[in-house]
């Protein structure tokens, strides 16, 4: 009888990952998850501070033009600039947002992916590999928790 | 770093940096700068000895005009009229004054005021200056953008009497350049090169290590 040889998915080498390429997933993934967070970050700030920057803008086309650097024509023109771009300032935020959302989510997947490979990997110590289990609990936890209820949030002040 | 990553860089930074710069000085192409232009009175009553500049507008192209006068018993007066007009009353020479111009914007600057206003003819008299702009025609003191070709002149009296005809002013016209797109084209360009030695950089030091992703 012929022996049938199944290839393996990526889904079920999974938890096989080494200790190496687990601590690899670990560090992409905080990596992505930072680099998306700090983008988040700098979207919403931009955003909240597109009012004052509307009034900076203004003041600054206002002197430009009392001082003679460009006529009326131009100031009606940077004026309606000025505009567009503070609504762009607040409206960006909805877009980098969501690819934030989305490439944290990625991040997090990475994490958990590592954390996943600790806990089943049985050349790790048993106190190491329960750690790594409630960590990777948490990191789904954290996913699920941000990803069901959006208007959930930390504030530090 | 190889030596053409290095290269590629610092052009790419130069031209981040040139492009704000170089926005900035084509950001008007000057047609016209002059002081002390002298023409005839004779000009106020044929068109045929009025300071003339033709010039063409294309689609939201604008003219600026800076026209000030400095000199003794002059009245200078400035319009400007279609191509077409212009012919017609230069084979006509017929009187300057009597032609009606097309519309364009004035204006002096004070601060915390808007003292703008629109006409067909703007006079300046023994002392004074104006900032114009025409785009083709005006609704209020807001330009409409008509592309054609046009003709900008000036005429005037000069009422000294007796041996006193000159009629002498300043006039500097300039006209939109290609400054903002030249500027965003180099930033652009500078950007994406820039992100390119990034990913190239990157691809190369992973190949030398021999190290995948993960």
């Amino acid at each position: 009888m012929e022996k049938q040889q199944v290839k393996a998915s990526l889904f079920d080498k999974l938890p096989l990952i080494d200790k190496n390429r687990a601590t690899k997933f670990i560090i992409y993934g905080l990596l992505i998850a930072v680099i998306f967070g700090i983008m988040m970050m700098v979207s919403r700030s931009i955003a909240s501070n597109a009012s004052a920057w509307y009034d900076l803008a203004n003041q600054e086309n206002n002197i430009a033009y009392w001082n003679g650097a460009y006529g009326y024509n131009d100031y009606v023109h940077n004026q309606a600039e000025i505009y567009r771009i503070r609504y762009w300032m607040a409206f960006q935020d909805v877009i980098f947002m969501n690819i934030a959302r989305v490439g944290i989510n990625i991040g997090l997947i990475f994490v958990l992916i590592g954390f996943l490979s600790f806990a089943v990997n049985e050349k790790i110590d048993e106190h190491t590999r329960k750690i790594s289990l409630i960590i990777a609990g948490l990191v789904l936890f954290l996913m699920m928790f941000t990803t069901f209820f959006s208007s959930v949030y930390v504030s530090v002040s | 770093m190889e030596n053409k990553y290095k290269a590629f860089l610092i052009i790419s930074i130069v031209l981040i940096v040139a492009g704000p710069i170089l926005g900035l000085t084509f950001d008007k192409i000057t047609l016209v700068d002059r002081t002390g232009v002298t023409i005839p009175e004779e000009s106020y009553s044929n068109i045929t000895q009025a300071y003339s500049v033709p010039f063409h507008l294309e689609k939201d192209q604008k003219l600026i005009v800076e026209f000030s006068l400095n000199y003794l018993n002059v009245t200078a007066y400035l319009k400007i009229l279609g191509k077409g007009a212009y012919d017609s009353a230069y084979l006509a020479e017929s009187a300057s004054s009597g032609i009606t111009g097309e519309d364009f914007v004035y204006t002096r600057f004070a601060f915390g005021n808007n003292l703008v206003s629109s006409t067909n003819v703007r006079s300046i008299q023994y002392d004074g200056y104006w900032y114009i702009e025409f785009a083709g025609d005006t609704s209020g003191i807001s330009l409409i953008s008509i592309p054609g070709d046009y003709v900008l002149i000036v005429y005037g009296l000069n009422n000294g009497g007796g041996t006193w005809t000159d009629v002498k002013f300043d006039i500097t016209i300039k006209t939109n350049g290609p400054g903002p797109i030249l500027e965003l084209i180099l930033i652009l360009i500078g950007i994406v090169a820039l992100l390119a030695i990034m990913f190239l950089l990157t691809l190369s030091y992973l190949k030398k290590t021999r190290r995948g992703l993960l």
